[in-house]
């Protein structure tokens, strides 16, 4: 309840007309305006998203086979659930660069637990807790230590890596397992739908209920907009940096578990890389690099599109030279139109008079 | 008309809109060489889609801009710097890593063949402030300069580069007395040196005391102008908000057998905070004046657990509290409107739905978020403190000052404090919105909440206050009673007793 406002009389003379925020919309149009607004930053992903689709069915039919589909999703799992924990991490304007290396180091470490006959729940339980370590020993680092995250991220990236070496003496680790449960991170499936899509599909649902429904999601948001008015306004700041990472960690974790159940080997090797595909699909989903500004619904388009378009090109038989090409210069198309869209949407609303006239800094 | 020289600039019947808001409707307005025009208006008026307008930010969808008599396109900041139009804006334009000198040359270094010469640049940096009577040693790194430094160095820096028409867009909300004048010195000069300058200030006082003419707009459109020796203050608030405007009203002072809901005891941090002790009763309106650094914001901070004390209790509705951060105040019912709003205040990220929500999950432990509610929350908010705004669910940071003020206000209401400290609550607003806020903070007491309002605008603490401390040095030089106050009695503790600056 709010003291003097529900009790207070509605004193205040209007100055002005008070603007009410109904236009004369017509039905139709306020659906749409409706939808546009629940979309938010992930509109422009995912219109690209049904461009590339279509010109992807006029290109090449074969896209479309119920095999092909199967396999464009499965690509795009892995790096999917990396993508989902960290669109957390930079919508605190933090940067994780060690998932790539923490799925190589859970994949390994699973594999040699798996060989040496621990049973697959525990082995799961064992690797998640192995993701959500390294992520906190990442936010101890950029919330006790105050390092940046692109360093401490960075130093972690080498860590991890060092450390899947040293305990695999560099050679891949194969395992024999049986276990559904262990199947269904690699190849298995539900209803005809592939394990990793539900386990990509899973993490992405229950990141936008948190970034949407508990108040954890809007402390993310607000530490990303500003540290000083987040903690002024009572959120603990490092508390809720800490859990970023923590979350970006065990996100790799299951990137790991999904690549040693896939290849049925853990390989020191995988994994490489992850870290870049996952930024690029979490700013193709329209987040900023700069915080507080984005969400989930973008990452899943960005990272479907990476994937797609990594599919289409084999498809339609370009060399894979050309495919870095064309996959980097799409990375910049997408975030010009992505720009340009968020720029159309805070400019509909007219700017503030007097205050703020200095550069706009809104992304 | 026809026979005196065209006016340096003309803007004739500007329109511009957003979409649902029509921000500028058919304004025009002259300045000559050598003049002061003062361009007032409530936030939300226009005066800023003018500016913008006037310096290349943005374009309009009607209307023409006439320098010296020939029809001029300013499509970009660069049009706008090659006609000698300048704004100096509250947030400043300079690097803080580089020194004086590099910023005020910026750009048009002397060169020695391909290379910057430095020392030239130290020296021409030097000779140029000098000429302009501005103290300022072309060494010193920007980020170590003061707020009135920094803008007499961006004033500098304008002038530096034959600037036609500065635009001055509140440039002494951020300074405290002394520092006023000075800036009133620099303009003075400016005038004598022939540019036309437009100037925007909610302080009245400062438009009589400088400008030769006055430009009310209101909702987008010119409502009056003239000459400032024809007006009187009151003409020209009572045309900003289109009403005259009534003083508040009387109200019976607090009696003292109210709870008491806040107690400070002791407060002290080596250096910031020197023993200041205080208590609050319920419905009690206490203000702190002092000049700036005397510690306010320092204190409030140290109440709200913001920054670390050395020493000290608090006790909130009589019981010892121990706070170490803010989420520790929220929950033991005190709230904190901080200094600066755009960047302590409000985040500008989320929408003011998102906004107002935020600290109430922290004084109630909210498990969950219900979007519904909060826009339903929102909406209630907009109408009881009558903000101002197109849609509850656009960036907050696209609204007004003073727009912006309320919805931290909300924020505050709807986590259901005992206690409220107002930081500069009206720093920036426009007279009609601070009327808003006096008349909610006379809403909260009378709803039982003790208010602790922090103002450098002595104007501001007499009018809101009943009990006023004044402090000095980090430490309470002096109590004064709501009867016997006034500006010149808090002046005087202000500064120390026998010291006339501090």
């Amino acid at each position: 309840m709010a003291t003097g406002a529900s009790n207070g009389k509605p004193g205040v003379a209007n100055i002005g007309q008070p603007a009410t925020g109904k236009g004369p919309l017509n039905a139709p149009k306020r659906v749409a305006t409706t939808i546009l607004r629940r979309l938010g930053s992930a509109t422009a992903p995912l219109a690209m998203l049904s461009a590339v689709l279509i010109v992807t069915a006029v290109l090449s039919p074969t896209f479309f086979h119920l095999q092909n589909m199967i396999n464009v999703t499965r690509q795009a799992s892995i790096v999917g659930v990396v993508a989902v924990g960290m669109t957390f991490v930079i919508l605190t304007a933090g940067i994780d660069l060690s998932v790539g290396s923490t799925v190589a180091l859970v994949a390994v470490s699973a594999a040699m637990l798996i060989h040496s006959g621990l049973a697959i729940p525990i082995v799961i339980l064992l690797a998640l807790l192995l993701g959500l370590g390294v992520g906190l020993v990442n936010g101890i680092g950029v919330t006790l230590l105050k390092i940046q995250p692109f360093v401490m991220t960075l130093a972690m990236l080498g860590i991890a890596r060092g450390t899947t070496y040293q305990i695999s003496n560099g050679s891949p680790k194969d395992f024999f397992s049986t276990s559904k449960l262990l199947d269904f991170f690699g190849s298995g499936e539900v209803l005809g739908i592939p394990g990793p899509l539900v386990i990509f599909l899973g993490a992405a649902v229950l990141g936008f209920l948190v970034l949407r429904y508990l108040p954890f999601g809007r402390y993310v948001y607000a530490i990303g907009g500003s540290v000083e008015a987040a903690r002024l306004s009572g959120v603990k700041v490092n508390r809720v940096t800490l859990a970023v990472y923590a979350i970006s960690g065990m996100c790799a974790a299951i990137g790991g578990l999904m690549t040693a159940s896939r290849l049925s080997v853990g390989d020191p090797v995988a994994g490489n890389l992850v870290e870049l595909d996952a930024i690029a699909a979490v700013v193709i989903g329209g987040t900023s690099l700069a915080g507080g500004l984005g969400g989930v619904l973008g990452t899943v388009a960005g990272a479907l599109l990476l994937a797609m378009l990594a599919n289409v090109l084999n498809l339609i038989g370009v060399s894979p030279y050309y495919q870095l090409i064309v996959k980097g210069a799409a990375i910049i198309g997408a975030v010009v139109l992505t720009s340009l869209a968020n720029r159309a949407r805070t400019l509909r609303t007219p700017p503030a008079t007097t205050q703020g006239a200095a550069i706009d800094s809104t992304q | 008309m026809s026979t005196a020289k065209a006016p340096l600039l003309e803007m004739r019947g500007i329109s511009k809109s957003f979409p649902g808001v029509r921000a500028l409707d058919d304004v025009s307005l002259s300045v000559d060489a050598g003049e002061v025009l003062a361009l007032v208006g409530e936030n939300g008026a226009g005066k800023s889609t003018l500016i913008k307008i006037l310096s290349g930010a943005q374009q309009p969808d009607a209307g023409e801009i006439v320098i010296d008599g020939e029809r001029t396109r300013i499509a970009g900041p660069a049009d706008a710097e090659r006609n000698g139009i300048v704004t100096v804006y509250q947030e400043f334009n300079l690097f803080p890593d580089l020194s004086v000198a590099e910023n005020l040359l910026f750009g048009h270094y002397p060169k020695n063949g391909p290379a910057i010469d430095w020392r030239e640049c130290r020296a021409e940096a030097s000779r140029f402030l000098t000429g302009l009577h501005v103290h300022l040693d072309a060494d010193r790194p920007v980020s170590d300069l003061s707020i009135a430094e920094k803008q007499m160095l961006e004033i500098a820096k304008a002038l530096h580069r034959s600037v036609r028409i500065m635009i001055l867009d509140e440039p002494t909300a951020v300074l405290g007395g002394h520092d006023v004048d000075e800036l009133m010195r620099v303009v003075r000069s400016l005038r004598e040196r022939g540019v036309g300058v437009i100037f925007i200030s909610h302080r009245l006082d400062e438009i009589f005391g400088l400008a030769e003419r006055y430009l009310v707009l209101k909702d987008g459109r010119r409502v009056d102008a003239g000459k400032v020796a024809d007006v009187n203050h009151d003409q020209i608030v009572s045309k900003m908000v289109g009403r005259d405007v009534i003083e508040l009203p009387a109200r019976a002072a607090p009696t003292g057998d109210q709870q008491e809901v806040l107690r400070v005891e002791h407060f002290t941090r080596t250096g910031v905070l020197n023993d200041v002790s205080l208590s609050l009763r319920a419905g009690e309106v206490l203000g702190i004046a002092g000049l700036r650094g005397a510690g306010r914001t320092e204190l409030a901070r140290a109440i709200f657990g913001a920054d670390p004390i050395d020493g000290g209790r608090v006790f909130v509705r009589g019981k010892q509290v121990k706070i170490s951060s803010p989420g520790d105040a929220i929950r033991h019912g005190i709230g904190l409107v901080p200094e600066d709003r755009g960047t302590q205040g409000l985040l500008k990220n989320l929408s003011t739905t998102q906004n107002i929500p935020i600290a109430n999950m922290i004084a109630a432990a909210r498990r969950l978020i219900r979007p519904r509610q909060e826009r339903r929350l929102a909406e209630r908010y907009v109408r009881e403190l009558n903000i101002r705004l197109g849609d509850v669910a656009a960036l907050v940071g696209t609204l007004s000052g003073g727009n912006q003020q309320k919805v931290v206000l909300a924020k505050w209401l709807e986590a259901n404090p005992a206690v409220l400290i107002l930081d500069e609550p009206t720093r920036g607003i426009d007279v009609g919105s601070k009327r808003e806020i006096y008349e909610i903070v006379r809403r909260l007491c009378d709803a039982g909440l003790g208010v602790v309002v922090i103002s450098s605008e002595l104007p501001e603490i007499l009018q809101v206050s009943d009990r006023i401390l004044v402090m000095h040095h980090g430490g309470i030089a002096a109590e004064i009673d709501r009867s016997q106050a006034t500006e010149e009695l808090i002046m005087s503790h202000a500064v120390g007793g026998d010291s006339v600056f501090d």
